[in-house]
Protein backbone atom coordinates (compact mmCIF):
# COMPACT_ATOMS: atom_id res chain seq x y z
CA UNK A 1 0.00 0.00 0.00
CA UNK A 2 2.87 2.51 0.34
CA UNK A 3 4.01 1.76 -2.79
CA UNK A 4 0.97 2.13 -4.68
CA UNK A 5 0.39 5.41 -2.43
CA UNK A 6 4.07 6.48 -3.75
CA UNK A 7 3.25 5.44 -6.85
CA UNK A 8 0.50 7.71 -7.19
CA UNK A 9 2.07 10.49 -5.76
CA UNK A 10 4.82 10.56 -8.14
CA UNK A 11 1.95 9.81 -11.07
CA UNK A 12 0.22 13.36 -9.68
CA UNK A 13 2.81 15.11 -11.18
CA UNK A 14 2.92 14.01 -14.69
CA UNK A 15 1.97 16.18 -17.54
CA UNK A 16 -1.97 15.29 -18.30
CA UNK A 17 -3.69 14.26 -21.28
CA UNK A 18 -6.43 15.94 -22.15
CA UNK A 19 -9.95 14.23 -23.09
CA UNK A 20 -9.73 15.79 -26.64
CA UNK A 21 -6.33 14.17 -27.24
CA UNK A 22 -7.32 10.25 -26.32
CA UNK A 23 -9.32 9.44 -29.37
CA UNK A 24 -6.51 7.30 -30.17
CA UNK A 25 -6.45 5.67 -26.73
CA UNK A 26 -10.03 4.70 -27.33
CA UNK A 27 -9.44 2.48 -30.57
CA UNK A 28 -10.15 -1.27 -30.15
CA UNK A 29 -6.45 -1.21 -31.47
CA UNK A 30 -5.40 -0.51 -27.85
CA UNK A 31 -7.43 -2.56 -25.76
CA UNK A 32 -6.07 -4.31 -23.45
CA UNK A 33 -5.52 -8.21 -24.10
CA UNK A 34 -7.51 -9.35 -21.39
CA UNK A 35 -10.69 -7.24 -22.82
CA UNK A 36 -10.19 -8.47 -26.11
CA UNK A 37 -12.77 -10.82 -27.25
CA UNK A 38 -11.84 -14.59 -27.33
CA UNK A 39 -9.31 -14.28 -24.37
CA UNK A 40 -11.60 -15.90 -21.51
CA UNK A 41 -11.05 -19.43 -23.89
CA UNK A 42 -7.52 -18.69 -24.62
CA UNK A 43 -7.03 -18.24 -20.31
CA UNK A 44 -8.97 -21.53 -20.16
CA UNK A 45 -6.98 -23.55 -21.71
CA UNK A 46 -3.60 -22.14 -20.64
CA UNK A 47 -4.46 -22.87 -17.33
CA UNK A 48 -4.97 -26.76 -18.74
CA UNK A 49 -1.34 -26.85 -19.89
CA UNK A 50 0.57 -24.56 -17.57
CA UNK A 51 1.03 -24.02 -13.87
CA UNK A 52 0.97 -19.73 -13.89
CA UNK A 53 -2.88 -18.17 -13.66
CA UNK A 54 -3.70 -14.94 -13.43
CA UNK A 55 -2.46 -11.64 -13.70
CA UNK A 56 -4.93 -10.58 -16.64
CA UNK A 57 -8.53 -10.51 -14.82
CA UNK A 58 -10.01 -10.87 -11.70
CA UNK A 59 -12.94 -12.18 -11.93
CA UNK A 60 -14.33 -15.74 -13.21
CA UNK A 61 -14.45 -19.22 -11.47
CA UNK A 62 -12.58 -22.60 -11.07
CA UNK A 63 -13.18 -25.72 -13.45
CA UNK A 64 -12.16 -29.47 -12.92
CA UNK A 65 -10.32 -28.67 -16.06
CA UNK A 66 -7.15 -28.09 -14.17
CA UNK B 1 -28.52 -26.34 -8.77
CA UNK B 2 -28.79 -27.64 -12.58
CA UNK B 3 -28.34 -25.04 -15.68
CA UNK B 4 -30.57 -25.67 -18.32
CA UNK B 5 -28.05 -24.18 -21.48
CA UNK B 6 -31.31 -23.80 -23.20
CA UNK B 7 -32.97 -21.66 -20.00
CA UNK B 8 -30.45 -19.76 -20.38
CA UNK B 9 -29.55 -18.71 -24.05
CA UNK B 10 -34.09 -17.91 -24.07
CA UNK B 11 -33.14 -15.60 -21.19
CA UNK B 12 -30.21 -13.74 -23.15
CA UNK B 13 -32.22 -13.68 -26.40
CA UNK B 14 -35.75 -11.94 -24.27
CA UNK B 15 -33.28 -9.19 -22.76
CA UNK B 16 -31.80 -8.80 -26.54
CA UNK B 17 -35.29 -7.58 -27.29
CA UNK B 18 -35.38 -5.07 -24.83
CA UNK B 19 -34.58 -1.36 -24.93
CA UNK B 20 -30.99 -0.46 -26.28
CA UNK B 21 -28.65 1.68 -25.27
CA UNK B 22 -25.91 2.84 -26.87
CA UNK B 23 -23.05 0.74 -25.12
CA UNK B 24 -25.16 -2.63 -25.03
CA UNK B 25 -22.91 -5.58 -26.49
CA UNK B 26 -23.96 -8.53 -27.73
CA UNK B 27 -21.15 -11.24 -28.79
CA UNK B 28 -21.58 -15.24 -29.29
CA UNK B 29 -18.05 -17.02 -29.60
CA UNK B 30 -17.53 -21.12 -30.99
CA UNK B 31 -14.10 -22.05 -29.52
CA UNK B 32 -12.65 -25.25 -30.80
CA UNK B 33 -9.25 -26.59 -29.47
CA UNK B 34 -7.48 -30.25 -30.03
CA UNK B 35 -3.87 -31.50 -29.35
CA UNK B 36 -1.63 -34.17 -30.49
CA UNK B 37 -2.75 -36.19 -27.34
CA UNK B 38 -6.03 -36.78 -28.09
CA UNK B 39 -8.03 -33.90 -26.36
CA UNK B 40 -10.75 -32.11 -28.08
CA UNK B 41 -13.29 -29.12 -26.81
CA UNK B 42 -15.86 -27.28 -28.45
CA UNK B 43 -16.77 -24.80 -26.22
CA UNK B 44 -19.50 -22.12 -26.92
CA UNK B 45 -20.50 -18.85 -25.62
CA UNK B 46 -22.69 -16.16 -25.32
CA UNK B 47 -22.16 -12.41 -23.35
CA UNK B 48 -24.58 -9.89 -23.08
CA UNK B 49 -23.83 -6.39 -21.46
CA UNK B 50 -26.77 -4.21 -21.24
CA UNK B 51 -27.11 -0.52 -19.85
CA UNK B 52 -29.68 -0.46 -17.36
CA UNK B 53 -29.31 3.14 -17.35
CA UNK B 54 -26.61 5.81 -17.30
CA UNK B 55 -24.98 4.24 -14.40
CA UNK B 56 -25.70 0.86 -14.37
CA UNK B 57 -25.17 -2.08 -16.89
CA UNK B 58 -25.58 -5.94 -16.28
CA UNK B 59 -23.30 -8.67 -17.78
CA UNK B 60 -24.50 -11.99 -18.55
CA UNK B 61 -22.61 -14.93 -19.70
CA UNK B 62 -23.47 -18.79 -20.23
CA UNK B 63 -20.30 -20.60 -22.32
CA UNK B 64 -19.92 -24.73 -22.54
CA UNK B 65 -17.27 -27.18 -23.28
CA UNK B 66 -17.54 -30.68 -24.38
CA UNK B 67 -14.09 -32.36 -23.72
CA UNK B 68 -13.23 -35.55 -25.33
CA UNK B 69 -10.41 -37.19 -24.78
CA UNK B 70 -10.79 -40.01 -27.56
CA UNK B 71 -7.69 -41.79 -27.16
CA UNK B 72 -8.12 -41.83 -23.44
CA UNK B 73 -8.28 -46.06 -23.28
CA UNK B 74 -8.43 -46.86 -19.76
CA UNK B 75 -8.12 -50.29 -20.05
CA UNK B 76 -4.86 -49.77 -22.79
CA UNK B 77 -3.48 -46.79 -21.02
CA UNK B 78 0.03 -47.23 -20.02
CA UNK B 79 -1.20 -47.69 -16.37
CA UNK B 80 -2.75 -50.84 -17.00
CA UNK B 81 -0.74 -52.63 -19.79
CA UNK B 82 1.56 -54.02 -16.35
CA UNK B 83 -1.26 -55.53 -15.44
CA UNK B 84 -4.20 -58.33 -15.37
CA UNK B 85 -6.05 -57.32 -11.82
CA UNK B 86 -9.74 -57.23 -11.86
CA UNK B 87 -10.94 -53.72 -12.12
CA UNK B 88 -12.29 -53.83 -8.50
CA UNK B 89 -9.06 -55.07 -6.99
CA UNK B 90 -7.91 -50.86 -7.71
CA UNK B 91 -11.12 -49.10 -8.52
CA UNK B 92 -13.19 -50.47 -5.61
CA UNK B 93 -16.87 -51.40 -6.18
CA UNK B 94 -16.93 -49.75 -9.38
CA UNK B 95 -19.73 -50.00 -11.56
CA UNK B 96 -19.50 -49.24 -15.54
CA UNK B 97 -16.22 -49.90 -16.23
CA UNK B 98 -15.80 -53.05 -18.50
CA UNK B 99 -12.99 -54.55 -20.93
CA UNK B 100 -14.78 -52.48 -24.06
CA UNK B 101 -12.43 -49.50 -25.20
CA UNK B 102 -13.96 -46.70 -24.09
CA UNK B 103 -13.91 -42.71 -25.22
CA UNK B 104 -14.11 -40.61 -22.35
CA UNK B 105 -16.16 -37.44 -22.53
CA UNK B 106 -16.75 -34.40 -19.76
CA UNK B 107 -19.92 -31.68 -20.50
CA UNK B 108 -18.87 -28.22 -18.67
CA UNK B 109 -21.60 -25.66 -18.61
CA UNK B 110 -21.35 -22.29 -16.63
CA UNK B 111 -22.94 -18.79 -16.09
CA UNK B 112 -22.07 -15.47 -15.10
CA UNK B 113 -24.29 -12.88 -14.17
CA UNK B 114 -22.49 -9.55 -12.80
CA UNK B 115 -24.09 -5.79 -12.25
CA UNK B 116 -21.63 -2.44 -12.57
CA UNK B 117 -22.46 0.28 -11.41
CA UNK B 118 -20.77 3.99 -11.94
CA UNK B 119 -20.48 6.61 -8.66
CA UNK B 120 -18.93 9.63 -10.21
CA UNK B 121 -14.61 8.39 -10.58
CA UNK B 122 -15.50 5.33 -8.75
CA UNK B 123 -16.92 1.63 -10.88
CA UNK B 124 -18.43 -0.95 -8.62
CA UNK B 125 -19.00 -4.32 -9.66
CA UNK B 126 -20.43 -7.87 -8.64
CA UNK B 127 -21.07 -11.00 -10.43
CA UNK B 128 -21.38 -14.79 -9.33
CA UNK B 129 -20.68 -17.46 -11.32
CA UNK B 130 -21.71 -21.15 -11.66
CA UNK B 131 -19.95 -24.02 -13.11
CA UNK B 132 -21.09 -27.37 -13.51
CA UNK B 133 -19.83 -31.11 -14.79
CA UNK B 134 -20.44 -34.45 -14.14
CA UNK B 135 -17.45 -34.62 -11.12
CA UNK B 136 -17.04 -31.09 -10.49
CA UNK B 137 -19.15 -27.86 -9.00
CA UNK B 138 -18.15 -24.35 -8.24
CA UNK B 139 -19.61 -21.28 -7.11
CA UNK B 140 -17.47 -18.20 -7.12
CA UNK B 141 -18.07 -14.53 -6.20
CA UNK B 142 -16.25 -12.08 -7.48
CA UNK B 143 -15.84 -8.06 -5.84
CA UNK B 144 -14.41 -5.23 -7.83
CA UNK B 145 -13.74 -1.22 -7.27
CA UNK B 146 -12.00 0.89 -9.78
CA UNK B 147 -10.80 4.66 -9.10
CA UNK B 148 -10.01 6.99 -12.09
CA UNK B 149 -7.75 10.03 -10.97
CA UNK B 150 -6.02 12.69 -11.70
CA UNK B 151 -8.64 13.59 -15.11
CA UNK B 152 -9.14 10.05 -15.77
CA UNK B 153 -5.24 9.69 -16.47
CA UNK B 154 -4.65 6.49 -13.82
CA UNK B 155 -7.16 4.20 -12.41
CA UNK B 156 -6.69 2.34 -9.55
CA UNK B 157 -8.63 -0.99 -9.30
CA UNK B 158 -9.47 -3.94 -6.57
CA UNK B 159 -10.99 -7.21 -7.12
CA UNK B 160 -11.68 -9.91 -4.39
CA UNK B 161 -12.63 -13.50 -5.57
CA UNK B 162 -14.00 -16.76 -3.46
CA UNK B 163 -14.45 -19.64 -5.20
CA UNK B 164 -16.14 -22.48 -3.45
CA UNK B 165 -15.87 -25.50 -5.41
CA UNK B 166 -16.88 -29.19 -4.82
CA UNK B 167 -15.40 -32.46 -6.61
CA UNK B 168 -16.94 -35.40 -6.52
CA UNK B 169 -15.00 -37.58 -8.93
CA UNK B 170 -16.84 -40.78 -10.87
CA UNK B 171 -16.63 -44.36 -9.41
CA UNK B 172 -15.15 -43.15 -6.40
CA UNK B 173 -18.17 -42.71 -3.61
CA UNK B 174 -17.02 -39.26 -2.15
CA UNK B 175 -17.22 -35.64 -2.30
CA UNK B 176 -13.98 -33.52 -0.90
CA UNK B 177 -13.93 -29.13 -1.01
CA UNK B 178 -11.45 -26.74 -3.15
CA UNK B 179 -11.38 -23.28 -1.79
CA UNK B 180 -9.27 -20.44 -4.20
CA UNK B 181 -9.29 -17.03 -2.54
CA UNK B 182 -7.99 -14.82 -5.17
CA UNK B 183 -6.94 -10.57 -4.54
CA UNK B 184 -5.99 -8.18 -7.16
CA UNK B 185 -4.62 -4.88 -7.38
CA UNK B 186 -4.05 -2.75 -10.68
CA UNK B 187 -2.79 0.22 -11.73
CA UNK B 188 -3.13 1.69 -15.23
CA UNK B 189 -1.88 4.87 -16.70
CA UNK B 190 -2.13 6.97 -20.11
CA UNK B 191 1.20 8.27 -20.64
CA UNK B 192 0.56 10.14 -23.97
CA UNK B 193 -2.35 10.54 -26.51
CA UNK B 194 -0.82 7.40 -27.74
CA UNK B 195 0.85 5.26 -24.87
CA UNK B 196 -0.81 4.07 -22.16
CA UNK B 197 0.39 0.88 -19.53
CA UNK B 198 -1.06 -0.89 -16.62
CA UNK B 199 0.86 -2.99 -13.88
CA UNK B 200 -0.87 -5.64 -12.08
CA UNK B 201 -0.45 -8.21 -8.65
CA UNK B 202 -2.28 -11.01 -8.29
CA UNK B 203 -2.26 -13.30 -4.91
CA UNK B 204 -4.17 -16.21 -4.48
CA UNK B 205 -4.55 -19.07 -1.88
CA UNK B 206 -6.38 -22.52 -2.39
CA UNK B 207 -6.99 -25.07 -0.25
CA UNK B 208 -8.48 -28.79 -0.28
CA UNK B 209 -8.31 -31.13 -2.68
CA UNK B 210 -6.03 -30.13 -5.47
CA UNK B 211 -4.75 -33.50 -7.23
CA UNK B 212 -6.61 -35.33 -9.95
CA UNK B 213 -7.96 -38.19 -8.50
CA UNK B 214 -8.37 -40.06 -11.70
CA UNK B 215 -4.36 -40.23 -12.13
CA UNK B 216 -2.34 -42.50 -10.49
CA UNK B 217 1.31 -43.28 -10.77
CA UNK B 218 3.66 -46.51 -10.62
CA UNK B 219 6.48 -46.73 -8.51
CA UNK B 220 9.01 -48.36 -8.63
CA UNK B 221 9.12 -49.83 -12.36
CA UNK B 222 6.86 -51.51 -14.37
CA UNK B 223 7.01 -54.02 -11.15
CA UNK B 224 5.42 -51.70 -9.17
CA UNK B 225 1.99 -50.30 -7.33
CA UNK B 226 -0.08 -48.36 -9.00
CA UNK B 227 -0.38 -45.36 -6.23
CA UNK B 228 -2.59 -42.28 -6.18
CA UNK B 229 -1.38 -39.30 -7.30
CA UNK B 230 -0.85 -36.74 -3.88
CA UNK B 231 -0.41 -33.25 -4.23
CA UNK B 232 -0.34 -30.51 -1.54
CA UNK B 233 -3.22 -29.23 -0.06
CA UNK B 234 -2.67 -25.70 -0.01
CA UNK B 235 -1.11 -23.39 -2.67
CA UNK B 236 -0.39 -19.95 -3.16
CA UNK B 237 0.66 -17.98 -5.85
CA UNK B 238 1.65 -14.72 -6.39
CA UNK B 239 1.47 -12.84 -9.88
CA UNK B 240 3.27 -9.65 -11.47
CA UNK B 241 2.10 -8.69 -14.37
CA UNK B 242 3.09 -5.66 -17.45
CA UNK B 243 1.29 -4.09 -19.76
CA UNK B 244 2.50 -1.30 -22.62
CA UNK B 245 0.08 -0.44 -25.34
CA UNK B 246 1.48 2.27 -28.43
CA UNK B 247 -0.19 3.54 -30.77
CA UNK B 248 0.90 4.07 -34.18
CA UNK B 249 -0.07 6.62 -36.61
CA UNK B 250 -0.78 4.44 -39.81
CA UNK B 251 -3.56 3.26 -37.49
CA UNK B 252 -1.65 0.36 -35.67
CA UNK B 253 -0.71 -0.30 -32.48
CA UNK B 254 2.13 -2.70 -30.05
CA UNK B 255 0.93 -4.48 -27.14
CA UNK B 256 3.53 -5.77 -25.22
CA UNK B 257 2.77 -8.02 -21.55
CA UNK B 258 5.29 -9.55 -18.96
CA UNK B 259 3.88 -11.85 -16.31
CA UNK B 260 5.65 -13.38 -13.23
CA UNK B 261 4.35 -16.60 -11.24
CA UNK B 262 5.57 -17.90 -7.73
CA UNK B 263 4.02 -20.35 -5.82
CA UNK B 264 4.93 -22.31 -2.39
CA UNK B 265 5.01 -25.18 -4.50
CA UNK B 266 8.48 -23.91 -5.60
CA UNK B 267 6.72 -23.60 -9.62
CA UNK B 268 8.31 -20.04 -11.25
CA UNK B 269 7.42 -18.90 -14.29
CA UNK B 270 7.78 -16.14 -17.25
CA UNK B 271 5.43 -15.05 -19.31
CA UNK B 272 6.40 -12.70 -22.60
CA UNK B 273 3.57 -11.54 -25.15
CA UNK B 274 3.78 -9.28 -27.77
CA UNK B 275 0.74 -8.38 -30.52
CA UNK B 276 0.85 -6.45 -33.32
CA UNK B 277 -2.70 -4.91 -34.48
CA UNK B 278 -2.99 -3.23 -38.13
CA UNK B 279 -6.08 -1.71 -39.44
CA UNK B 280 -6.43 -2.08 -43.32
CA UNK B 281 -8.80 -1.50 -46.18
CA UNK B 282 -12.53 -1.51 -45.54
CA UNK B 283 -11.77 -1.67 -41.61
CA UNK B 284 -10.54 -4.89 -41.94
CA UNK B 285 -7.96 -5.51 -38.78
CA UNK B 286 -5.03 -7.93 -39.05
CA UNK B 287 -3.75 -8.95 -35.36
CA UNK B 288 -0.49 -11.41 -35.60
CA UNK B 289 0.44 -12.28 -31.95
CA UNK B 290 3.66 -14.35 -30.23
CA UNK B 291 3.93 -15.37 -26.93
CA UNK B 292 6.50 -17.25 -25.33
CA UNK B 293 6.50 -19.06 -21.43
CA UNK B 294 8.62 -20.78 -19.76
CA UNK B 295 8.73 -22.44 -15.99
CA UNK B 296 10.32 -24.33 -13.69
CA UNK B 297 8.86 -27.86 -12.02
CA UNK B 298 7.20 -28.07 -8.48
CA UNK B 299 9.39 -29.50 -5.39
CA UNK B 300 8.14 -32.93 -5.93
CA UNK B 301 7.59 -33.37 -9.49
CA UNK B 302 9.83 -36.30 -10.57
CA UNK B 303 9.82 -37.79 -13.82
CA UNK B 304 9.75 -41.30 -12.10
CA UNK B 305 9.29 -42.63 -8.12
CA UNK B 306 11.47 -45.15 -7.52
CA UNK B 307 9.76 -45.65 -3.76
CA UNK B 308 6.32 -43.84 -2.67
CA UNK B 309 6.84 -40.34 -1.55
CA UNK B 310 4.52 -38.27 0.87
CA UNK B 311 3.56 -36.07 -2.48
CA UNK B 312 3.83 -37.63 -6.03
CA UNK B 313 2.51 -36.11 -8.76
CA UNK B 314 1.96 -36.94 -12.92
CA UNK B 315 0.51 -33.44 -13.83
CA UNK B 316 2.57 -32.69 -16.70
CA UNK B 317 1.55 -28.69 -15.58
CA UNK B 318 4.13 -29.19 -12.33
CA UNK B 319 6.94 -30.36 -14.55
CA UNK B 320 9.50 -28.11 -16.22
CA UNK B 321 9.28 -27.11 -19.44
CA UNK B 322 8.81 -23.74 -22.55
CA UNK B 323 6.24 -23.20 -24.91
CA UNK B 324 5.41 -21.13 -27.20
CA UNK B 325 2.33 -20.12 -28.93
CA UNK B 326 1.68 -17.90 -32.32
CA UNK B 327 -1.45 -16.94 -33.09
CA UNK B 328 -3.65 -14.88 -36.17
CA UNK B 329 -6.78 -12.54 -35.79
CA UNK B 330 -8.79 -10.80 -38.29
CA UNK B 331 -11.98 -8.71 -37.55
CA UNK B 332 -14.12 -8.13 -40.10
CA UNK B 333 -16.80 -5.20 -39.39
CA UNK B 334 -19.77 -6.46 -40.69
CA UNK B 335 -22.56 -3.67 -41.40
CA UNK B 336 -21.99 -0.74 -38.90
CA UNK B 337 -22.76 -2.07 -35.80
CA UNK B 338 -21.09 -5.94 -36.42
CA UNK B 339 -17.94 -7.46 -36.15
CA UNK B 340 -16.71 -11.02 -37.37
CA UNK B 341 -13.72 -12.17 -35.71
CA UNK B 342 -11.95 -15.42 -37.02
CA UNK B 343 -8.45 -16.60 -34.74
CA UNK B 344 -6.25 -19.13 -35.01
CA UNK B 345 -3.63 -19.88 -32.01
CA UNK B 346 -0.63 -22.70 -32.44
CA UNK B 347 0.81 -24.14 -29.39
CA UNK B 348 3.98 -25.88 -28.55
CA UNK B 349 5.58 -27.22 -25.78
CA UNK B 350 9.09 -28.50 -24.85
CA UNK B 351 9.93 -30.39 -21.91
CA UNK B 352 12.93 -32.52 -21.39
CA UNK B 353 10.04 -35.41 -19.97
CA UNK B 354 10.62 -38.94 -20.86
CA UNK B 355 6.42 -40.24 -21.18
CA UNK B 356 7.19 -43.88 -20.73
CA UNK B 357 5.26 -44.24 -18.19
CA UNK B 358 2.65 -41.33 -18.91
CA UNK B 359 -1.00 -41.41 -20.94
CA UNK B 360 0.52 -38.93 -23.06
CA UNK B 361 3.07 -39.70 -25.95
CA UNK B 362 5.02 -36.22 -25.97
CA UNK B 363 5.36 -32.90 -25.61
CA UNK B 364 1.75 -31.35 -26.23
CA UNK B 365 1.09 -29.11 -29.17
CA UNK B 366 -2.39 -28.15 -30.05
CA UNK B 367 -4.23 -25.70 -32.30
CA UNK B 368 -7.50 -23.75 -31.46
CA UNK B 369 -9.36 -21.97 -33.78
CA UNK B 370 -12.13 -19.04 -32.62
CA UNK B 371 -14.96 -17.59 -34.32
CA UNK B 372 -16.68 -15.02 -32.97
CA UNK B 373 -19.78 -12.48 -33.87
CA UNK B 374 -20.61 -9.08 -31.81
CA UNK B 375 -22.78 -6.17 -31.94
CA UNK B 376 -22.20 -3.00 -30.43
Amino acid sequence: MIALAAALYGLSGCAAVQPWQKKNLGSPLMQFRSEQGGFDYQEHIDITLEQAEGGYTGTGGNCGCR
Amino acid sequence: MRISGCAAVIAMVFLTFCEVHAEDKYSGWVDYYQSNNGVRDTSPSVIISKDLNDQSSLLLKYDADVVTAASWDHKNSKTHQFYSRDCSSCHGTVNGITGASKDFWEHRQAITAGLSHRLQETDLKASYNYSTENDYRSNAVSLGMSQDLFSRNTTVALAFTNAADAIFPRYMGYVKDKDTVTYDLSLSQVWSPVTTSRFALSYGDQYGLLSDPYRWIIVGGNTGEPIAESDPDYLAHVTFSMFLNHYIMSEGSFLLDYRYYQDNWQVQSHTFGINYNQALFSGLEVSPEWRYYTQTGAYFFKNFYNQPEAYMTRDLKLAPFYSTQWGLSLIYPYQESWNLELRYLQYDQTSALDYSWYFYNGDTHAQSVQLGLTMH
